[in-house]
């Protein structure tokens, strides 16, 4: 069993390495640039798609390509999600805007911020059959049918139509599924008519090579009033992103470029605003101004530094802290008016741990690199000051020596100190020039005095502590340069921070690059040093700029090629084997949820069913209320409240009482997994309750009577029956849980459903793309029923042979 | 030996036991006989625990407890000196005869697995059903399955076994060899209580013998005097009841 649980464990560990390759197009980062997330759908053909070469392409991706170009201190990524997500993406911070084709409603003005002009009009049109006529009006059309998505923009105004037009009424047929389903059911004749915009039944029309025809309508200003926006997050600090967008955005217009990337992709300039058009929404964007009014929304940035770092991080003799970090970084808080940074004194062995655990954003105690600290942590690019290691000796020795010319002399060092690791692997690689190591458990400063007082020959630290100790104590002592002084820590003390934090070092380093070029950097070191040790080589840039290119891995799709052999034809049977390989590659992650929430579900099921049985007090009642709640509402709701409901509580929380907890660090598939454990959870608990009830109480009270304790009465005689029971259920169960998972991307969790989603998206084979991952699933579910039955047979003892024939029918020897 | 003094138990407002008071020396056998709903079984039933009593004190050999200050750890110390054989056998299903046995000796004495299967085999040697260790409950037949109680009680070593009409659920042909076994055991130090229907059985096997109706030990005495020559008219009834 030990071995198989091991197994079990690797498996688990290299899916969940698995899941993190969460596909989505990332572009080559420039370094200071502020990284900006945009919600899209990957889904809205010609406005933002995969295409052939799996690669984000369309208008609106284009047209970022063309911002991005215009402002040089914004780096777009996209996050892509459902489109029904999108809106509380950009509620809960998650998406910094949306961006897909969104037109206006008065809702929608409400809540969102959005850009000051619409980068493209789209014109909704009536589609028909050609034989219906042309220019068809709605109300030649009355009796006739019209498919729509419920809760659509369309659907509202054909509610509204029909309301107010009780005698030319239309009849509303509602569908959930994509548009391009719609329009091709006009085609073959199920529905009369749809509304959709002109560009969207181009791009239909051209793939499946169908027979129809738009017709403008009348009041589409009333559908969505024509233009689509980019929506943010109604905040100030959206506030200046959209406004340098929007003026990158009116340049392109101004110089023709938008105009051109419409051209080719809608084959014509649909980006042309009437002077109504800038009139209304000029009114409207003063009108949000003057609402948001200028609270200003700052950034706590907390730093974990030891306090006892002469001359860069100390306590001075009034009690504040000084040094040369701290001036520094105070620098940046008086530059950077969107954070407050705030100081943490512990010891230096806590600062990693308190930056690992959150306590602090970042660390700063002279701290160099080295292997491990680079793989776990994000480093400031360029160290803010150089420090060199020197040998020390007095002043009555030779200048410019090595190691070697101190063989055999006595070395003063911290044990385990990277110096102390340095002289022992010299000794070790040089017997004979080996030097004398001499253990001393104590400060910099104590050491460096020690050899001026004799008391060692000499010891290694770095430039600054040697000024500062020969500054403070007025004595004079020696440096000499070491060879190979990399070896013992490379030079350069940087700022550190977690790795997900890249915004915060972006912004910091910002500041930081501002301070070396107008010489403020230098001055804070003079002040500190007695010299500008943050002068940086070339060589180190190089270097570098080469960590830093490496530790961005840029993720590409790699979906396979999907060829347009699938043009013109209604359904295309190859193309469900292209897609297939693709789907496969998210197969982990469906795994992966699985079989983490029904961990979860069995193990807190377990307990809530032992709970109930046994009556426990209060927790008896909420479990019922737990229960009741789970199994009653949708999985879709369940995963909705807590993707998007626990941000807002975190935020409260923080508002309230101060707390700093940065909810955006938290993995989607984290809110999966408690989702749908919580909900197995809940399932599984009436299973087992039924289950362990089903237990024959003569038998609990025969374990009782022999001396068995409550424990063991149920690990050695309940269990073994009700698992037998419980068994079946559970398995139902885990195919359910199975199923279920493939609303994960509605949470942004790319999943083989979500990557079904996209492909269809991209070269809109819905159909053939859902029958692909439908396999998927399919197989999976025999699988798990195969394993059931595997299972019930090898613990229902009731079918086993017996050893011999005749026991039942030796009545003697009873 | 076992003692029970004052011990009432009621459930609801039914009282089924009133101030029974009980001793019997070690070694000995004491059969209680009464029409059904006399109680017998709840009194066997809570000299094990399984339906504490209300009120009243129990003492097995130097221990002396009290009901209402007994604690969870007390209970489960006076049952691991008490065993009970059930009227409807209540093996383990889903394990064999030897693992019935040797449950207690695993989780209760602790005993290496080795050791307690060889103690197992010994008991159901004795019963009888040494050949059949190793086959499940549902492949024994009830006689059988009665013996692995036995046997299963036996491999506590406790000071009192309880027999709840252990033959009441057989077929009239198996009924001799377990009433064989049971008399086989007794007197070998162990204080027995058995609550059963045989009353030839228990005028045979028995030390003493006592009389319970209502919840009440009406009268108590060897086997001669309360089958031959009870002194109450109630017990004449019973006894001239069941003769006939």
């Amino acid at each position: 069993m030990k071995r198989k649980s091991i197994l079990f464990l690797a498996l688990l560990s290299l899916l969940l390495g698995l899941s993190r390759f969460q596909t989505r197009p990332v572009e080559a980062s420039n370094q200071e640039k502020e990284v900006v997330t945009i919600g899209i759908s990957a889904q809205s053909k010609s406005y933002n798609y995969y295409d052939e070469e799996n690669e984000l392409a369309g208008f609106e991706i284009d047209l970022f390509k063309a911002i991005e170009q215009e402002l040089d201190n914004y780096k777009f990524e996209y996050e892509i999600t459902e489109f029904a997500s999108l809106f509380a993406g950009v509620d809960s911070g998650k998406f910094d805007l949306i961006v897909n084709n969104i037109g206006e409603n008065s809702e929608r003005r409400e809540k969102y911020l959005f850009s000051k002009n619409p980068y493209v009009i789209t014109h909704n049109v009536l589609i028909t059959r050609p034989d219906t006529g042309e220019d068809v009006t709605l109300e030649e059309m009355a009796g006739q049918t019209i498919g729509l998505v419920a809760g659509s923009l369309q659907a509202i105004f054909m509610e509204k139509y029909n309301e107010e037009n009780l005698d030319q009424t239309i009849q509303l047929e509602y569908i959930d599924t994509d548009g391009a389903n719609i329009i091709r059911e006009v085609a073959s004749g199920r529905y009369d008519m749809t509304i959709y915009s002109t560009t969207y039944l181009q791009d239909v029309i051209e793939t499946f090579g169908l027979d129809l025809v738009g017709h403008p309508i009348e009041n589409e200003d009333e559908i969505q009033p024509p233009g689509a926006y980019f929506l943010y997050n109604k905040n100030p600090k959206s506030l200046e992103l959209r406004n340098a967008i929007d003026q990158a955005v009116e340049r392109l217009r101004e110089e023709g470029t938008l105009a051109e990337i419409s051209e080719q992709h809608f084959g014509q300039d649909d980006t042309e605003l009437t002077e109504e058009m800038i009139e209304k929404n000029e009114m409207i964007d003063q009108e949000v101004l003057s609402q948001m009014g200028e609270t200003e929304e700052v950034q706590k940035v907390v730093v974990g530094t030891s306090g006892q770092t002469k001359p860069l991080n100390y306590f001075d003799d009034n009690n504040n802290l000084v040094g040369l970090e701290i001036d520094i970084l105070e620098e940046m808080n008086r530059r950077l008016d969107t954070i407050d940074i705030t100081y943490e004194i512990t010891e230096f062995a806590s600062l990693f741990a308190g930056l690992d655990s959150g306590k602090f954003d970042l660390v700063a105690n002279n701290l160099g690199e080295n292997e491990e600290r680079r793989e776990k942590f994000l480093f400031s690019l360029y160290p803010y000051v150089i420090t060199h290691n020197v040998i020390i000796t007095n002043m009555d020795q030779e200048p410019d020596l090595q190691i070697k010319d101190l063989a055999g002399k006595s070395f003063g060092v911290v044990p385990a100190s990277p110096q102390s690791m340095f002289l022992e692997s010299w000794n070790e690689e040089n017997p004979d020039l080996a030097v004398d190591i001499q253990y001393i458990d104590s400060d910099p400063s104590t050491i460096i005095r020690d050899v001026h007082s004799g008391r060692f020959d000499a010891t290694i630290y770095n430039t600054t502590y040697l000024h500062d100790v020969q500054e403070t104590f007025g004595i004079e002592l020696l440096a000499h340069p070491i060879e190979d002084e990399d070896a013992i820590r490379p030079p350069g003390s940087y700022f550190i921070y977690r790795p997900e934090d890249e915004a915060l070092r972006d912004l910091m380093d910002s500041a930081l690059a501002d301070m070396r070029e107008d010489g403020t950097l230098a001055e804070i070191s003079h002040k500190y040093l007695g010299s500008d040790d943050t002068a940086l080589t070339q060589e180190m840039i190089d270097k570098n700029d080469a960590i830093e290119a490496e530790r961005l891995q840029v993720a590409q799709v790699t979906t396979e090629d999907t060829k347009k052999s699938s043009d013109g034809k209604i359904f295309a049977p190859k193309m469900i084997l292209k897609m297939l390989p693709t789907i496969l590659k998210k197969l982990p992650i469906t795994v992966l949820m699985t079989i983490v929430a029904a961990i979860i579900g069995v193990t807190l099921g377990f307990i809530i069913a032992v709970i109930k049985i046994n009556e426990v007090p209060i927790l008896t009642q909420i479990f019922n209320v737990f229960v009741s709640f789970m199994r009653g509402t949708p999985q879709l709701v369940q995963l909705f409240l807590a993707f998007y409901g626990f941000p807002l509580i975190v935020q409260w929380l923080n508002e309230r009482f101060g707390w700093t907890v940065d909810v955006n660090g938290i993995p989607a598939l984290l809110y999966v997994f408690v989702a749908f454990g919580l909900n197995e959870a809940a399932y599984n608990s009436e299973t087992f309750r039924a289950a362990i009830l089903s237990v024959d109480p003569k038998e609990i009270e025969a374990a009782k009577s022999i001396g068995l304790t409550d424990r063991q009465t149920m690990r050695r005689i309940i269990l073994p029956s009700a698992l037998i029971v419980a068994i079946p259920n559970l398995g139902n169960s885990l195919i359910s849980l199975l199923k279920g998972t493939s609303l994960a991307f509605t949470v942004t969790v790319i999943d083989i459903m979500g990557q079904a989603r996209i492909l269809a998206g991209a070269n809109l084979r819905f159909f053939e793309a859902y029958i692909a991952v439908a396999l998927f699933y399919w197989v999976f579910c025999i699988l798990i029923e195969q394993g059931v039955r595997y299972l019930e047979r090898k613990l229902n003892i009731a079918d086993r042979p017996l050893q011999t024939q005749d026991s039942l029918t030796d009545v003697e020897h009873s | 030996m076992l003692k029970l003094s004052n011990w009432f138990k009621s459930f609801g407002d039914h009282e089924v036991l009133k101030d029974i008071h009980l001793e019997v020396p070690t070694g000995d056998v004491l059969t209680i006989i009464g029409s059904s709903g006399s109680g017998k079984s709840t009194l066997l039933r809570s000299i094990n625990f399984l339906e504490p009593a209300d009120k009243g004190k129990i003492q097995i050999d130097d221990v002396t407890k009290d009901v209402q200050t007994m604690k969870q750890e007390d209970i489960l110390k006076l049952r691991r000196k008490t065993a009970m054989v059930f009227q409807n056998y209540a093996l383990f299903s889903k394990k064999t005869a030897l693992e019935n046995v040797m449950e207690s000796l695993l989780m209760v004495q602790n005993l290496p697995r080795a050791e307690a299967e060889e103690i197992a085999h010994h008991y159901l040697e004795q019963v009888g059903m040494g050949d059949r260790a190793d086959y499940h409950t549902i492949h024994l037949s009830g006689g059988q399955q009665q013996r692995v109680g036995i046997a299963r009680a036996l491999a506590i070593e406790p000071k009192v076994i309880l027999f709840d009409e252990p033959t009441s659920a057989l077929d009239p042909e198996l009924v001799s060899g377990i009433l064989e076994i049971i008399q086989s055991i007794a007197h070998n130090n162990t204080t027995m209580l058995l609550v059963t229907h045989e009353m030839n059985f228990a005028k045979e096997v028995s030390d003493q013998v006592c009389f319970l109706e209502n919840g009440v030990i009406v009268e108590k005495g060897d086997p001669n005097q309360i089958f031959n020559q009870p002194e109450s008219e109630r017990t004449k009834a019973f006894i001239q009841g069941i003769i006939r």
